[in-house]
C-alpha cells in the first residue's frame, strides 16, 4: 500500500516541478493558454453566460452604445453584442478546428504516401501540391469561394484546400527522416503490409511536426475566414460569426464604432491567444524547426 | 531610439508636403466627388448602369424629363421644340442652334441622326427603347424627323438616361473601342479630361457650352474612386469631398454632421421580394400570403431604410401614374401562422430560399430580419446573397431559382407598363418574370392597357388597375417600399436640391455652385 | 548555376500550367453567366446568345481550355468582360502599385523584424524578449480590414496627418506628368525630382504599408529569433565569445550571417503573405493595385480578368521565390561547390 502511495507521489511532484519550470520559461504560453481556456469556456457555456439571447431582436434598443444593460452595446436590430460575441466564440473555434483538421486530413496522407513510396509518385504528388502553394495565401480561398458561392462551409473548405500542401510537405519530410530506420526495414522484411506500416509506424512518428504546424495555423484560419466574410464570401446569417458581425457593420464604423470594434477585438484576442499557445507548443515539441520546410 | 526619431522626422516632413498640396487644391474652383468604382461602359450607346452618373454630365439628350408635379412634362434639351403627327408615328424635333461638341464641331440634324442610327444599329445596352423606330431623317440643318412603325411616346424615349445621348460624329467614327478607352465627345457642360484606372475621373468645363457659364460654377470635377462606404462618409464629413454616394444606414449620422446637407424626394423606384409561383412551397397562394404577413414592413422602412423609403400602396410606386391603391398587408404573425396551417403545406416543408444582391446592405439586412422573424413561426429561410450577374442567372432558370428573389424596379421611361410587363407577364423563357408567373387573364389586361396607353389614358389606367389587383390577389411579391431619392452634399455647395429628379441617376454638376 | 536556374525555370513553367488549370476550372464553374453581366441589366435573349458565340463561350469546355492556354502562350490574355479592354493592359496598369506597396512593406518588415528578432534571441526569455514577441504576435492577430480602418480613423480622422485613401492627391495626379518608368511612384518621382508628387506618394503609401508591416512582422521576427537562438548555442559562437570578441560583432557579424539562408526563404514566403494580405488592404485604401482589382473582378464575374490577375500574382510570387533560390547560391558557398 505504502509503496503504491509513494510511487504515486513522486511523479506528481516531478510533474509539478516540470510544469513550474516550463511556466517560468514560457510566460507567453501561459498567458495564451489561459486566454484560450477562457474563450473555450465562453464557447462551451455560452447559453449560461450570455446575458441575452443572441438572436433576440428589439428595434426599440437599436444601435445603442455600451451601457450597463448592454456592455458592448447593441447592433442594427437591437441585438445584444456581448451575447453575440460570446456565442461567436463557438463558431470561431469550430472554424479553426475544422479547417486545420480538413487540411491535415488531405495533406498528411499525401505526404506519407509521397515520402514512403518515393520515386515518380512522390514527384507527382509534391508537384501537384506545389501548384496550390503557387497562389499567394488567401487568393485561392477567395477564388474558390467566389466560384462555389459564399457560406461558411464553402469558406472552410476553400481555406483547407489551399492550406493542405503545408501538411503534405511536413509529413513527407518526417517520413523521409524515419523511412530508412532499421525498425521500418525490419517490419518490411517481416512482410508487414505498406498500409499497416504507414498507419502503425510512420504516422505516429510524423505527428509532432503536424501538431506544431496545426497549432500555428489555427489562428491563421480564423483570420482568413474573417477576411472572406469581409469580402462577402464567408459566413451568412443566422450564423453568428465575428468576421461577419464586424464586416456587415463597417459602414457604420464612424457612427456606431462598437458594432465593429468588439467583434473585431474578439477575433484579435482569440488569434493572439492561439498564436501564443502555438509559439509555446513549437518551442516545447520542436525547438529546432522554426520554419516550414 | 535613434530609429524612432528618424521615423518621427520623416512623418513631419511628409505632413509638411501634404499641407502644400492641399493649398493648391483649394486654389482652383474644383468640385470633388467620391463614388464607388463601378463604371463599366464608357460608350453611351452601350451604357446601362451607374456610369450614367458621369456620362450624364458629358452628353445630352434631345429633351429633359421634368420631375412629377412640374407645370411642363418636358424641358428642352438639345431640341428646343417638338411635335408629333396625329397618329403618333412621326415626330419632328427643332434642334437648338449654336451648340458645339467638345471637339469644336457643330451639333446639327445630321449629327443627331448619325448618333441615333449608331445606337440603334449597335443594339446594345438600352437600345431596345428605340425598337419601334424605323428611320431618322435630317430634314434640314436644324430639323430632325423620327418615323416609328406604331404610335410611340418619342418624347419620353428621347429624354431617357440610357441610349438617348447624342454622340459626336467624330467619336462614332473612331468607334466603340476608342470610346471605351475611355474617350468621350459630347455636347454637355463638362468634357472628359482624364481617367486614372481605379483612382479618379476628371472632367473640365466645356467653355463653349450653350448654356453659358456663371461665377461660382465649377471649372473642374474630380470623381474619386472610393470603394468603402465608411471611407466616403469620412471624406464627406472631413470636407475632403463635396458630394458622395452613401448608403441609407449612413444617413442618420450624416444628418447630424454640421457640414453636410441631406436632400430627399420621391422616386419611381420600388423594392420587393418576388415570390416564385412555380416553385414549392411558394407555389401555394396561402403560403405566399403568410410570407407577406411575416415581413416587418414598419421596421424595414424606418430602421433599415432609415426613413428613406415609404410603405407602398400597391405593386407600383405611388408617384407613378396608373398606380392603383390597395389595402396592403401588415405584419401579423398570428394570422401568418393560421395561413401556414391552412395552406396544406406540411410543417416539415416550411422552408424557403431567399436570394438577393449581397453587397446591397438594405437587402441583406431586410433578409436577415425576415429570416429571424420567420424562424419564430418555424419557417426556415435559407439566405443566398450573391452578385447580380450570378443570382440573376440562377433566378431565371426554374430549377435553380429561389423562392424569394430581391428586386428593385424603375422604368426605362415613365410608364407603369414597364413593371407590369417585365415582372409579371408570361415569358416563355424567364428574363425578369422571376416569380415564374403565368396568367393569360393578366397578360390580356396588360396588353389591352398598352394598346391604348398613348391614346386613351383613363382606359389604360383601368386596365392596368385590374392587372395590379390580380398581382395583389395572387400575392406574387412582398412589396415593401417605395424608395426615396436622396443626395448628400457639403454645406458649402449649392444646388443639390435640383438634383432629385427620379428620372436621372446623375447629379448635374452644372447645376451646382460653391457658396 | 545556369543549369540549376534552368531546372528551376522549367519547374516553374509546369507549376504555372497547373495554376492556369485551377483558375480556368474555377472561373468556368462560376454559376450565372458573365455575358449577362457584361450586357447590362436588361439584354434580350438573342443578344446573349450572339455574344456568347462571339466570345467562344458556346464551345465545349475542353476547347475553351486549350484555346485559352494557346492564347496565353502567345501573350494574349483575352479581354476583360467588364471593360472590354485587354486583360494584360488592365494588369499592366496595376501591377506597379501592388509591387511598390508590397516591396516597401517587405523592406520595412526585414529592416524592423530582423533586429527585433536578434534582440529577442540575445535576451532570450527576458522581459524584453517576451514583450517584443507578444507585440509582434499581437500585430499578426489583427483582422487586416479592422487594423486598416483603425489606422484610418487615427491618422486621418483624429490626427489629420495622413490621407485616407488613394495613391496620390487628386490635383497632383492631375498636374504631375512624371514618366512612369518603374510603376513605383516613389522612384519615378524621385528620379525626375518632382518633389510635390514624391511627398504626396510618400504620404499615401504610409498607411497601407504600415498595415501590411504590422500584420506580417511577427513572421520574420519569430524566425530570426528562433534561428539566432539555435546558432548562438553553437560551437563557433561560443568560441568567438571565449576569444573575447565584442558581442555586437558576434551577434550581427557571425550569428546573423549563419541565419541568412533560412531568412531568405522566409522573405520569399512573407512576400506571398503580403501579396495575399494586399487584397483586403488595397480594397480598404483604394490602392489601385491588383489585389483590389481582383476582388472587384471576382464580384463582377469577369473571369478573364480574374485569371489574368491570378496568373500574374502567382508568377510574381514564383519569380520572387526563384530569385530567393538563386540567392542561396550567392550566399552559401557549400551549394556553389556542389
Amino acid at each position: 500500500m505504502s509503496i503504491l502511495e509513494t510511487s504515486d507521489e513522486v511523479p506528481t511532484l516531478a510533474w509539478r516541478v516540470k510544469a513550474k519550470a516550463f511556466a517560468a520559461n514560457n510566460k507567453l504560453f501561459v498567458v495564451g493558454a489561459t486566454g484560450f481556456l477562457f474563450i473555450l469556456l465562453c464557447a462551451i457555456f455560452a447559453p449560461l453566460i450570455a446575458p441575452y439571447a443572441p438572436d433576440k431582436i428589439d428595434f426599440s434598443a437599436r444601435l445603442q452604445g455600451p451601457s450597463w444593460a448592454h456592455w458592448m452595446g447593441t447592433e442594427k436590430f437591437g441585438r445584444d453584442i456581448l451575447s453575440r460575441v460570446i456565442y461567436g466564440a463557438q463558431t470561431s473555434l469550430i472554424i479553426g478546428t475544422a479547417v486545420t483538421f480538413i487540411a491535415i486530413l488531405i495533406g498528411a496522407p499525401i505526404g506519407i504516401i509521397a515520402g514512403y513510396f518515393g520515386g515518380r509518385l512522390d514527384t507527382l504528388l509534391m508537384r501537384v501540391s506545389d501548384v496550390f502553394l503557387a497562389f499567394p495565401p488567401l487568393l485561392l480561398p477567395i477564388a474558390i469561394t467566389a466560384a462555389l458561392g459564399s457560406g461558411l462551409g464553402n469558406a472552410m473548405f476553400a481555406i483547407a484546400v489551399s492550406w493542405f500542401p503545408w501538411y503534405a510537405r511536413i509529413t513527407r519530410a518526417a517520413v523521409l527522416r524515419i523511412r530508412t530506420e532499421p525498425y521500418i526495414n525490419a517490419a518490411r522484411a517481416m512482410g508487414v503490409s505498406h498500409t499497416r506500416i504507414m498507419w502503425r509506424h510512420v504516422l505516429p512518428n510524423s505527428l509532432t511536426p503536424i501538431i506544431v504546424q496545426g497549432s500555428m495555423d489555427f489562428g491563421f484560419t480564423i483570420l482568413a475566414a474573417a477576411s472572406l466574410s469581409f469580402i462577402g464570401l464567408g459566413a451568412t446569417p443566422p450564423m453568428i460569426e465575428w468576421g461577419l458581425m464586424a464586416a456587415t457593420s463597417r459602414s457604420m464604423f464612424l457612427d456606431a464604432w462598437w458594432t465593429v470594434l468588439f467583434p473585431g477585438m474578439a477575433i484579435f484576442f482569440t488569434v493572439l491567444c492561439v498564436n501564443l499557445v502555438g509559439d509555446g507548443v513549437r518551442d516545447v515539441l520542436d525547438p529546432k524547426h522554426g520554419i516550414k520546410e | 531610439m535613434k530609429f524612432k526619431k528618424i521615423l518621427m522626422a520623416g512623418a513631419v516632413a511628409i505632413t509638411a508636403a501634404g499641407a502644400l498640396s492641399t493649398s493648391v487644391l483649394a486654389a482652383s474652383n474644383t468640385l470633388t466627388v467620391a463614388d464607388r468604382s463601378s463604371y463599366k461602359d464608357w460608350n453611351p450607346a452601350v451604357a446601362f448602369s451607374e456610369e450614367v452618373r458621369v456620362l450624364g454630365n458629358i452628353y445630352e439628350t434631345l429633351l429633359v424629363l421634368n420631375p412629377a408635379g412640374s407645370a411642363e412634362q418636358f424641358a428642352p434639351g438639345l431640341a428646343t421644340s417638338w411635335s408629333a403627327s396625329a397618329d403618333g408615328k412621326t415626330w419632328t424635333f427643332n434642334l437648338r442652334k449654336g451648340v458645339t461638341f467638345h471637339d469644336g464641331s457643330a451639333f446639327n440634324a445630321a449629327a443627331a441622326k448619325k448618333s441615333l442610327d449608331y445606337v440603334k444599329k449597335l443594339g446594345k445596352g438600352a437600345a431596345f427603347i428605340w425598337g419601334a423606330l424605323t428611320s431618322v431623317e435630317a430634314k434640314d440643318e436644324h430639323t430632325l424627323v423620327m418615323n416609328f412603325k406604331s404610335a410611340t411616346a418619342a418624347d419620353l424615349i428621347a429624354s431617357a438616361q440610357y441610349a438617348a445621348y447624342i454622340i459626336a460624329p467624330a467619336a462614332i467614327d473612331k468607334g466603340h473601342d476608342w470610346m471605351s478607352a475611355p474617350n468621350a465627345i459630347g455636347t454637355g457642360p463638362y468634357k472628359l479630361a482624364s481617367v486614372e484606372a481605379g483612382q479618379q475621373i476628371v472632367m473640365e468645363k466645356h467653355d463653349a457650352y450653350w448654356g453659358g457659364w456663371k461665377d461660382g460654377q465649377f471649372d473642374r470635377v474630380i470623381v474619386k474612386v472610393v470603394s468603402e462606404a465608411a471611407t466616403r462618409v469620412q471624406m464627406l464629413k472631413s470636407g475632403a469631398v463635396d458630394y458622395a454616394t452613401v448608403g441609407t444606414d449612413q444617413l442618420a449620422g450624416l444628418k447630424a454632421a454640421s457640414n453636410v446637407d441631406v436632400f430627399t424626394a420621391d422616386s419611381w423606384k420600388n423594392s420587393m421580394f418576388l415570390m416564385n409561383a412555380s416553385k414549392y412551397p411558394t407555389d401555394n397562394v396561402k403560403f405566399r400570403k403568410a410570407m407577406q404577413l411575416i415581413w416587418d414592413y414598419e421596421n424595414v422602412v424606418t430602421s433599415i431604410y432609415g426613413g428613406y423609403a415609404k410603405l407602398p400602396v400597391g405593386p407600383l410606386p405611388a408617384s407613378m401614374w396608373g398606380a392603383a391603391k390597395f389595402d396592403m398587408p401588415k405584419q401579423d404573425l398570428a394570422a401568418a401562422k393560421q395561413l401556414l396551417a391552412d395552406s396544406g403545406v406540411p410543417q416539415k416543408d416550411w422552408k424557403v430560399s431567399m436570394q438577393y444582391i449581397g453587397d446591397f446592405k438594405p437587402y441583406a439586412d431586410s433578409a436577415e430580419l425576415f429570416q429571424a422573424t420567420a424562424s419564430q413561426l418555424g419557417v426556415t429561410v435559407d439566405l443566398m446573397p450573391g452578385k447580380w450577374g450570378v443570382i440573376w442567372g440562377k433566378a431565371k432558370k426554374l430549377e435553380t431559382s429561389p423562392n424569394l428573389q430581391s428586386m428593385s424596379w424603375w422604368p426605362s421611361y415613365a410608364t407603369p407598363n414597364d413593371w407590369l410587363v417585365s415582372l409579371f407577364k408570361t415569358e416563355k423563357k424567364a428574363l425578369f418574370n422571376l416569380s415564374h408567373y403565368s396568367n393569360p387573364a393578366y397578360d390580356k389586361l396588360v396588353e389591352e392597357g398598352m394598346a391604348v396607353e398613348g391614346s386613351d389614358r383613363p382606359m389604360a389606367i383601368a386596365k392596368f388597375g385590374a392587372a395590379q389587383k390580380i398581382i395583389m390577389d395572387d400575392a406574387l411579391a412582398i412589396f415593401y417600399g417605395d424608395i426615396s431619392t436622396y443626395r448628400v452634399s457639403a454645406k458649402n455647395v449649392a444646388g443639390m436640391s435640383k438634383n432629385l429628379n427620379p428620372a436621372y441617376e446623375a447629379v448635374m454638376y452644372y447645376s451646382l455652385t460653391r457658396k | 548555376m545556369a543549369r540549376y536556374a534552368a531546372q528551376r525555370l522549367l519547374l516553374m513553367i509546369g507549376i504555372l500550367l497547373g495554376v492556369l488549370t485551377i483558375t480556368f476550372i474555377l472561373s468556368r464553374v462560376l454559376p450565372g453567366s458573365p455575358v449577362e453581366l457584361m450586357l447590362g441589366h436588361r439584354p434580350t435573349p438573342e443578344l446573349i446568345e450572339a455574344t456568347k458565340k462571339e466570345l467562344g463561350l458556346d464551345q465545349p469546355l475542353i476547347i475553351q481550355y486549350f484555346t485559352y492556354i494557346g492564347e496565353v502562350v502567345q501573350g494574349e490574355f483575352g479581354k476583360s468582360l467588364r471593360t472590354g479592354r485587354p486583360v494584360l493592359e488592365e494588369v499592366g496598369k496595376r501591377i506597379g502599385a501592388t509591387l511598390e506597396l508590397t516591396t516597401l512593406a517587405i523592406f520595412f518588415v526585414v529592416l524592423i523584424g530582423v533586429p527585433l528578432g536578434v534582440i529577442s534571441a540575445v535576451r532570450q526569455n527576458s522581459i524584453l524578449d517576451n514583450g517584443l514577441r507578444a507585440t509582434t504576435i499581437a500585430g499578426m492577430a489583427f483582422p487586416a480590414f479592422m487594423l486598416a480602418m483603425m489606422l484610418q480613423m487615427l491618422f486621418y480622422g483624429e490626427l489629420g496627418w495622413l490621407p485616407l485613401q488613394g495613391r496620390l492627391d487628386s490635383e497632383v495626379l492631375l498636374d504631375s506628368t512624371f514618366p512612369r518608368h518603374t510603376g513605383f511612384f516613389l522612384l519615378d518621382t524621385l528620379m525626375t525630382g518632382d518633389w510635390r508628387a514624391f511627398g504626396s506618394a510618400a504620404q499615401h503609401i504610409v498607411l497601407p504599408a504600415l498595415t501590411l508591416v504590422i500584420i506580417t512582422l511577427a513572421t520574420v521576427t519569430r524566425i530570426t529569433r528562433n534561428m539566432m537562438v539555435e546558432v548562438l548555442s553553437e560551437e563557433f559562437i561560443r568560441t568567438a565569445s571565449a576569444y573575447g570578441l565584442p558581442s555586437r560583432r558576434i551577434h550581427y557579424g557571425y550569428a546573423l550571417k549563419a541565419t541568412l539562408i533560412p531568412l531568405l526563404t522566409v522573405v520569399g514566403l512573407t512576400y506571398g503573405y503580403l501579396l495575399g494580405g494586399a487584397v483586403v488592404v488595397e480594397f480598404v485604401f483604394d490602392w489601385p493595385g491588383l489585389g483590389g482589382f481582383m476582388v472587384f473582378s471576382i464580384s463582377q464575374n469577369d473571369f478573364p480578368a480574374v485569371m489574368g490577375t491570378t496568373l500574374f500574382l502567382a508568377t510574381a510570387y514564383l519569380m520572387i521565390n526563384l530569385v530567393v533560390d538563386l540567392l542561396y547560391f550567392v550566399v552559401d558557398p557549400r551549394l556553389r561547390a556542389q
